[in-house]
């Protein structure tokens, strides 16, 4: 949680104070900030016993125990806020007989009574929204008088709520497979696994379930003695499941690790005021398990993170089918006559847009987008995204955490030019090797697909890439390769897997 | 390359680990016995030798608990905690490697 981070945010979105009549015109929220962070026996100055009585009659919002106040609150209403206050917005405060809060970028006005209490405040927006609203406007006042409400309000978004039975008798169940081997183990495990994934899922433990039918899918491949059976992943499942079971039901550790191991269902989507965001490159994918899709790329000049927006569709059906280019080439959700193509290509601004904690665009209604002009890649600032030949290599930001899986990495990297490219035939992958302006050399690897053919052999041929000089390079960091998603250059963006094989390569050369 | 070989000494080091546990799990925790008491007092020395005290640490819990089981007394659910553990140190370790 970065309550910190907003605080510093909400600093630099400026306050202003009105200049309603019936507050002296001297009397400023500034002031009222310095006074209250003053000496106390500076009591004779004249000036501040305006500001004091507004103090006094509003003290409650900054002085009255924040678990008291959000006692009404559900803990999915206090997560949506605490999501929102990781975005800035301009605050103003105007002081009369109310105290109002204004959130500009959200167009929402809350005015606080004298009366220590949320339900008291006074806010257009109806019913849910609007009980939130208030919470985030208290808040957000209360963060500019250098307030940090982190650890209350973690404490209570955090509150797992999980049966402890549940997971008493999914640990003793592993406890048996551990202690009677699989050599010996019934067929007849299968189902009481299968009955505690359902208990589990009642139970509120999405990860536990999760991971119970990981295991169940790797004891049927043992029982139907299938080649792609492997006792070390099952080990690891199994040991790994086991020490999270211990851990929830010590329930030695705190609330926000205990919320970790239990997971969440689905991940849900909050609306955020405003983002400014770059387009960086579009990637075709294909997994294992039967889904292909699009994913887009954007970098996101409020909070410096990368967004993305994905289309999916699972075509483990032989009549589903997803063309890449088709789904390329459709209409945005969001803008009529936008094709994806060139939404990944501009500079944009979505208003009240909704994303999940994974910075994952939603497609929902009520998103607004507007293009801007958009920036050359060269002139922008993009904070610890944009990488150098040689650091990219060097930052360590693998974890070994027990219970997390890694984050993608991805990064944005000045190239001076391509200097070689081949094909190995063992691994299928095509090799393109770059060098930046001191000549430091890197490879990025492209696997090979047939949907990519065409991409690959006009790379392959170089097609266009001598005239490709000076660029921005946009990949996928990971553990032993790193993988070229797009290459960028002035305004314009070229993703490789999508643009290439449609000879748009000469474009960007000559840009 | 002095650093590629102690690399490689140690991915057989963890290997030979992951052997004792996997064949543990095809066998089952009630069926440990005093030579599996044998294979792991090796391992530790091992361990001591190449200097990962934690590791040794870990392995000197299982031989602690597992004498105790083999024995007919301890406790068999702390064995299968220390047992879960060791796995999971060499499992991070592997992945380190990768």
């Amino acid at each position: 949680m970065s309550a910190d981070e907003n605080h510093v945010l909400d600093k630099d979105s400026g306050i202003s104070n009105n200049d309603s009549l019936d507050v002296p015109k001297d009397v400023s929220v500034t002031e009222s900030v310095s006074n209250s962070a003053s000496n106390r026996d500076d009591s004779n100055v004249v000036s501040h016993a305006a500001s004091l009585e507004m103090e006094s009659r509003f003290r409650w919002m900054t002085e009255t125990d924040l678990t008291t106040l959000i006692k009404s609150y559900s803990s999915s209403m206090l997560e949506e806020v605490v999501f929102r206050l990781r975005y800035p917005e301009e605050v103003k405060i105007i002081v009369d007989s109310l105290l109002t809060v204004q959130l500009t970028s959200q167009n929402i006005e809350v005015s606080f009574t004298e009366e220590a209490s949320l339900a008291k405040a006074l806010c257009k927006v109806p019913q849910t929204a609007g009980k939130m609203a208030k919470l985030e406007a208290l808040l957000r006042y209360r963060s500019l008088k250098g307030l940090n409400d982190t650890d209350a309000l973690s404490g209570r978004v955090y509150e797992a709520k999980f049966s402890l039975q549940t997971v008493q008798e999914c640990r003793m169940m592993l406890a048996g497979l551990l202690k009677t081997g699989l050599a010996r183990l019934p067929q007849s495990y299968m189902a009481q696994l299968e009955t505690l994934a359902i208990a589990a899922h009642s139970g509120n433990l999405p990860d536990i379930e999760r991971s119970l039918r990981g295991i169940q899918g790797e004891l049927q491949l043992f029982f139907n003695r299938h080649i792609r059976f492997s006792m070390q992943s099952l080990l690891d499942r199994v040991s790994k499941l086991y020490l999270a079971l211990q851990v929830l039901e010590e329930k030695k550790v705190s609330a926000i690790q205990q919320s970790q191991l239990i997971g969440s269902f689905r991940s849900k989507y909050y609306t955020v005021p405003s983002l400014h965001l770059y387009g960086l490159g579009a990637d075709a994918w294909e997994t294992r398990s039967g889904y292909r899709g699009i994913t887009y790329y954007f970098y996101c000049f409020d909070d410096e993170e990368i967004y993305t927006y994905s289309d999916v569709r699972a075509v483990y059906y032989d009549d589903q089918q997803f063309s890449f280019t088709e789904h390329y080439g459709a209409f945005t959700p969001w803008l009529p006559h936008l094709t994806f193509r060139q939404f990944v290509g501009e500079e944009v601004q979505f208003h009240s847009v909704k994303v999940n904690e994974e910075r994952r665009i939603s497609s929902g209604e009520g998103a607004k987008l507007a293009i801007l002009p958009r920036s050359g890649v060269e002139t922008l600032n993009m904070g610890k995204t944009m990488q150098d030949v040689s650091s990219v290599l060097q930052e360590e930001s693998r974890t070994f955490d027990l219970f997390v899986s890694p984050r993608e990495r991805l990064a944005v990297i000045k190239v001076a030019r391509i200097v070689d490219h081949s094909f190995v035939k063992q691994t299928q992958e095509l090799i393109l090797t770059v060098e930046n302006a001191e000549g430091e050399r890197l490879a990025l690897i492209l696997p090979y697909s047939s949907d990519w053919q065409t991409m690959i052999q006009r790379l392959e041929s170089g097609y266009g890439s001598q005239s490709l000089e000076h660029f921005y390079a946009f990949v996928r960091v990971e553990s032993r390769r790193i993988s070229p998603i797009s290459f960028l250059k002035g305004q314009t963006v070229l993703s490789l897997k999508l643009d290439i094989g449609n000879g748009r390569m000469g474009r960007l050369g000559r840009a | 390359m002095e650093g590629w070989e102690d690399l490689e000494e140690h991915n057989q080091f963890m290997h030979r680990i992951s052997s004792w546990s996997e064949e543990l799990l095809l066998r089952g925790l009630s069926q440990f016995a005093i030579r599996d008491i044998e294979v792991l007092e090796q391992l530790a020395a091992e361990s001591s030798r190449l200097q990962m005290s934690f590791l040794h640490e870990l392995l000197n819990h299982i031989i602690k608990e597992g004498r105790s089981v083999a024995l007919g007394q301890g406790n068999e659910g702390l064995l299968l905690f220390q047992y879960c553990r060791l796995t999971q140190y060499v499992q991070l370790s592997v992945q380190e490697e990768a």
